[in-house]
């Protein structure tokens, strides 16, 4: 399908510049200090690009103080203290300020264009997401300039970490800097799966999907099931921390196996977080300059979604030498060596279509040879310690080391570093030196395999990770110093990367156009590159637009699809349906602002505020927050349009507002929400846990609480309060403004009431949550049911004021519509809490 | 979910979906079962350790659920796969493109999730007691 060939006014050139002036006005990227008001995705994505690469050079120094101090034996360059410092925050920075974000900023600069979008439905949310980052990243990585970093190990395990005469304030810094930060991850992941199921071009029908957006779909949705466990669990250490409730503590019914539990339900599906979205770009470069279609699309699609699933099977794997009983162990074994399968696939699939065209090759493919030769050795070392009988051997060696660096470095950082070469000049402009390129390849992948493979045998000769020193003489002197030698090659090699994208480039000409002669959507991007990011949203009918549709470069740069304009000065983008791509809205995304950066520092400060324990600031800082994103949310959200419609261009008219279930504010409350839930889920999966430990019984036989009426009472006025926001829904759709607004007011004293009542009972049956662990967990798990009340209040007090302010109505009714979604999960959340906490008890009595 | 007619995103993903649930209905039958078998869930006492006849049995017929639920979806997918005049790989712009598109990758998927089903399986046909 080529655009049609009747007589258009895109014919008319002049008519084309008038289109082009207004729509680099409508998109301008703002000047001076308003530089950074900048919310469209072109910006926040390279901020963000630019600071998790920031985070990588920081955590990489860390890393080479670590090889520095273990060159020789017995070296005092750091203290013991200052190592554990050195070596926690190294892993905590590398994971959480690199790898994880490094996604989310990769995906916010690629996959609009991608798609052909102009932009991702909420680029504020991503914009507040940035921001947070920076704020949570710098506070975390600060710390060790004040000698207060973490220091009990990237995967925080207690008792050591909540003791707080051995660990120091740097404990809480990880608690609640990464939290915060993890909340920024999760936003990301609702914007990027509403992103690839609603902004694709028309006629990008599922099949015709680039596969780095099947990738990111998918890579989003694992983030949305692996981040909430561990903010859960955050959540317990805090409060363990802060006000002593045992949930870790062995003496008071707690087991910090707990902690392990939901540490790795997240940390092990996070390497593969970490590991799709980098192979994802692989998917995209090896096509490329193998100057074919990929061969085995299905393929691919088979091994993303598997590995997607499977990785949710593995997390015990870290947890082998826990003394967990050999057939649960056995489980995540055959589950991790299961795995292989679907991760072996995709470096056939590449293999395939490497072997299947014509190698053209560049830097970027040597970087992708380079990262499946490591990624494999790495994965072949996976499948041993996949054995428990060997991983018992292995256990925190340096074998361990040597493997994860393998997986990362392999299957991240190189692909990563081929994704640099490869769309360095759609971000910027200008190409990155081949030369240089290549000097930067062959220093970092010989400097890899020199530090990391000797670590094997060090491991295997028996060095511990984390020791700060070792004696002479144990076999472990030389192999150390060759690591350290091989990590200052490897730390060269960075080095020349780093010059070569910062070196200044004015006086270079900029890249040619399409300058890797690629096939997808992102290459139709100009240099020096357009603000509007796309020139206009284009129908798609092939994997690969640019080599199999006739004339689409020329159809595109003249405006021949949709929406080639912006009459009203407003950024406008299309959103089309999930599996074929059909138009259904033209949304308005909002504009510039400072507002999301106000809101998320405001949120920021009240995460840094409860670290030192300074209490009115946390509460203030969290009063203000509130108040910053309500006004962001009044002024920016649900936008009234001047009119219904708008053609979009060859005759197509489409609405500027939808709502429920076909507007995208309604998905990305439906996807958050799943997220929410499966946080609610690690925290009953907590009390379970206990009910599983505790021989005596769970409620403890002694245990009063929460006794039956007062969680009774809370469920009944919940479900009323329910009940009273679907009759408000109703009133509304049948332009009863005084209804609704009674049913809103009816449905805030309800909720009020059910979320009083429900913590009412562990207050009036005495549950004292320091101890023991039952009552914690009871407190725990009814204090976030009643804060979702409480947030439910929020929402509906907001939709009063919206009806009262005439920006709820009938007719424009997106607010009613998210709330009540969001008032069904809040329903089955404390259907749940009230189910498990007063009707389980006497089950099991 | 599996009596959709036509292929979708949750088509695709019923297979592995039965393989998550499947995995920890093993996890938990096994895990809670070794629990409350032990006086103290990680130190054992007493004379032979506990078997766990129940949770094979659990197991069991949890595998036979997920195997034959895996079968239905692969059924289904085979009948997206199978009818329409759509070619390998799938890459034009049609509805049978689409629909023969996401039959195949559900086949692949239930394929995979089939194996990983026996895989996690077998640790219990070969282990019988908590130790």
């Amino acid at each position: 399908m080529t655009a049609p060939r009747a007589p258009s006014p895109q014919d008319d050139p002049e008519h084309r510049k008038a289109q082009e002036e207004r729509l680099e006005k409508t998109w301008e990227t703002p000047s001076g200090f308003r530089y950074w008001s900048a919310v469209n995705n072109s910006e926040v994505g390279i901020w963000y690009t630019a600071t998790s690469l920031a985070f990588f050079l920081f955590a990489g120094v860390l890393g080479l103080m670590i090889r520095t101090q273990l060159a020789v034996p017995e070296n005092d360059f750091l203290s013991a203290t200052f190592y554990n410092q050195v070596f926690t925050l190294h892993g905590t920075a590398m994971m959480f300020l690199f790898a994880v974000p490094i996604f989310e900023a990769v995906a916010i600069v690629i996959l609009p264009e991608m798609l052909g979008a102009r932009d991702l439905p909420f680029p504020r949310l991503s914009a507040f997401g940035y921001w947070s980052f920076l704020l949570g990243g710098v506070f975390v990585c600060g710390s060790i300039f004040f000698n207060a970093a973490p220091d009990g190990g990237w995967f925080m395990y207690p008792p050591l970490t909540t003791d707080e005469k051995q660990t120091g304030i740097g404990a809480d810094v990880w608690l609640l800097g990464l939290s915060f930060i993890e909340v920024a991850s999760i936003a990301a992941a609702v914007e990027l799966i509403v992103g690839t199921l609603k902004c694709r071009p028309p006629g990008m029908r599922i099949n015709l999907m680039p596969l780095y957006a099947w990738y990111v779909l998918v890579v989003a949705g694992m983030i949305l099931f692996a981040f909430p466990p561990l903010i859960a669990g955050d959540i317990l250490f805090e409060l363990e921390r802060m006000f002593d409730w045992p949930f870790f503590d062995p003496k008071r019914g707690g087991d910090p196996l707990l902690w392990q539990h939901l540490f790795w339900i997240f940390g092990h599906p996070e390497v593969y977080i970490v590991f799709l979205p980098a192979i994802a770009l692989l998917a995209m470069i090896v096509p490329t300059f193998a100057r074919r279609p990929i061969l085995g699309y299905s393929w691919i699609v088979l091994a993303a979604v598997g590995t997607g699933f499977l990785s949710f099977g593995l997390w015990v794997h870290h947890m082998f030498t826990t003394g967990l009983p050999a057939i649960s162990l056995a489980f995540f074994s055959a589950a991790s060596e299961a795995v292989a399968i679907p991760t072996g696939v995709q470096i056939f699939v590449f293999l395939a279509t490497i072997l299947a065209g014509s190698v053209v090759f560049s830097v970027p493919m040597l970087f992708a040879i380079g990262a499946l030769g490591i990624f494999v050795f790495g994965g072949l070392t996976g499948v041993m310690v996949a054995l428990a009988p060997f991983d018992w051997q292995a256990h925190d060696s340096y074998f361990v080391v040597a493997h994860l660096h393998y997986t990362l470095v392999g299957g991240m950082f190189f692909p990563l570093m081929a994704g640099l070469y490869y769309f360095y000049p759609f971000a910027c402009d200008r190409k990155l030196s081949d030369r240089l390129g290549k000097w930067a390849f062959w220093l970092m992948f010989v400097g890899f395999n020199v530090t990391f493979l000797p670590m094997h045998i060090t491991g295997l000769r028996g060095m511990p990770r984390r020791v700060f020193t070792y004696a002479e003489g144990l076999g472990f002197d030389t192999l150390n110093m060759v690591s350290t030698v091989g990590a200052f090659v490897f730390a060269a090699g960075v080095l020349v990367i780093a010059w070569d994208v910062l070196r200044p480039k004015s006086k270079e000409p900029y890249a040619a156009r399409n300058c890797w002669n690629a096939g997808t959507l992102e290459w139709l991007s100009e240099n020096p590159g357009r603000d509007w990011g796309v020139r206009t949203v284009p129908i798609v009918s092939t994997r690969y637009p640019l080599w199999q549709q006739p004339n689409f470069m020329r159809d595109y740069d003249e405006g021949r699809f949709y929406l080639p304009d912006a009459e009203e000065g407003k950024r406008e983008t299309l959103i089309t349906s999930v599996l074929d791509a059909r138009p259904i809205q033209c949304l308005r995304v909002p504009g510039n602002t400072f507002m999301t950066m106000g809101a998320a520092f405001l949120t920021g400060g009240a995460f840094i505020a409860a670290t030192f324990y300074a209490w009115t600031l946390t509460i203030l800082f969290s009063i203000a927050a509130l108040a910053s994103i309500l006004v962001w949310l009044w002024r920016g959200t649900a936008l009234i349009p001047e009119k219904k419609e708008k053609d979009v261009g060859l005759g197509l008219k489409l609405p500027l507002y939808v709502s429920g279930p076909d507007s995208v504010g309604w998905w990305a409350m439906f996807i958050t929400m799943v997220g929410d839930m499966s946080a609610f889920a690690s925290l009953i999966f907590g009390y379970f846990f206990y009910w599983t430990i505790h021989a005596t019984g769970f409620p403890p036989p002694n245990a009063a609480g929460p006794g039956l009426l007062w969680p009774g009472v809370a469920l009944a006025l919940t479900v009323a309060a329910w009940g009273a926001m679907l009759a408000g829904r109703k009133a509304n759709a049948a332009d009863k403004p005084y209804a609704l607004r009674f049913w809103l007011l009816a449905a805030t004293a309800l909720a009020v009431g059910g979320g009083a009542a429900l913590l009412w009972g562990p207050h009036a049956t005495g549950l004292d949550p320091t101890s023991h662990v039952y009552p914690a967990t009871v407190w725990v798990v009814a204090i976030w049911t009643a804060a979702h009340v409480g947030v439910g209040v929020i929402m509906t007090l907001y939709c009063l004021a919206r009806s009262i302010g005439r920006k709820l109505t009938a007719e424009h009714d997106i607010d009613i519509h998210n709330v009540v979604l969001f008032w069904h999960f809040a329903l089955v959340t404390m259907v749940v809490t009230v189910a498990v906490l007063a009707l389980f008890p006497l089950a099991v009595k | 979910m599996i009596a959709s007619t036509r292929a979708n995103l949750v088509t695709l993903i019923t297979a592995p979906t039965v393989w998550a649930v499947h995995f920890l209905v093993c996890y938990v039958a096994a895990a809670t079962h070794c629990a409350k078998a032990m006086a103290d869930a990680r130190v054992f006492t007493g004379a032979e350790w506990p078997d766990i006849t129940l949770a094979r049995f659990v197991i069991a017929a949890a595998t036979v659920v997920a195997l034959a639920a895996i079968a239905l979806s692969s059924r289904q997918a085979w009948g997206h796969w199978a009818h329409g005049d759509a070619e390998p790989p799938y890459d034009d712009a049609t509805f049978d493109d689409r629909q023969q598109f996401l039959g195949f990758a559900t086949i692949l998927l239930c394929g995979l999730s089939f194996v990983g089903v026996i895989f996690v399986a077998l640790p219990a046909l070969f282990i019988g007691d908590c130790r």
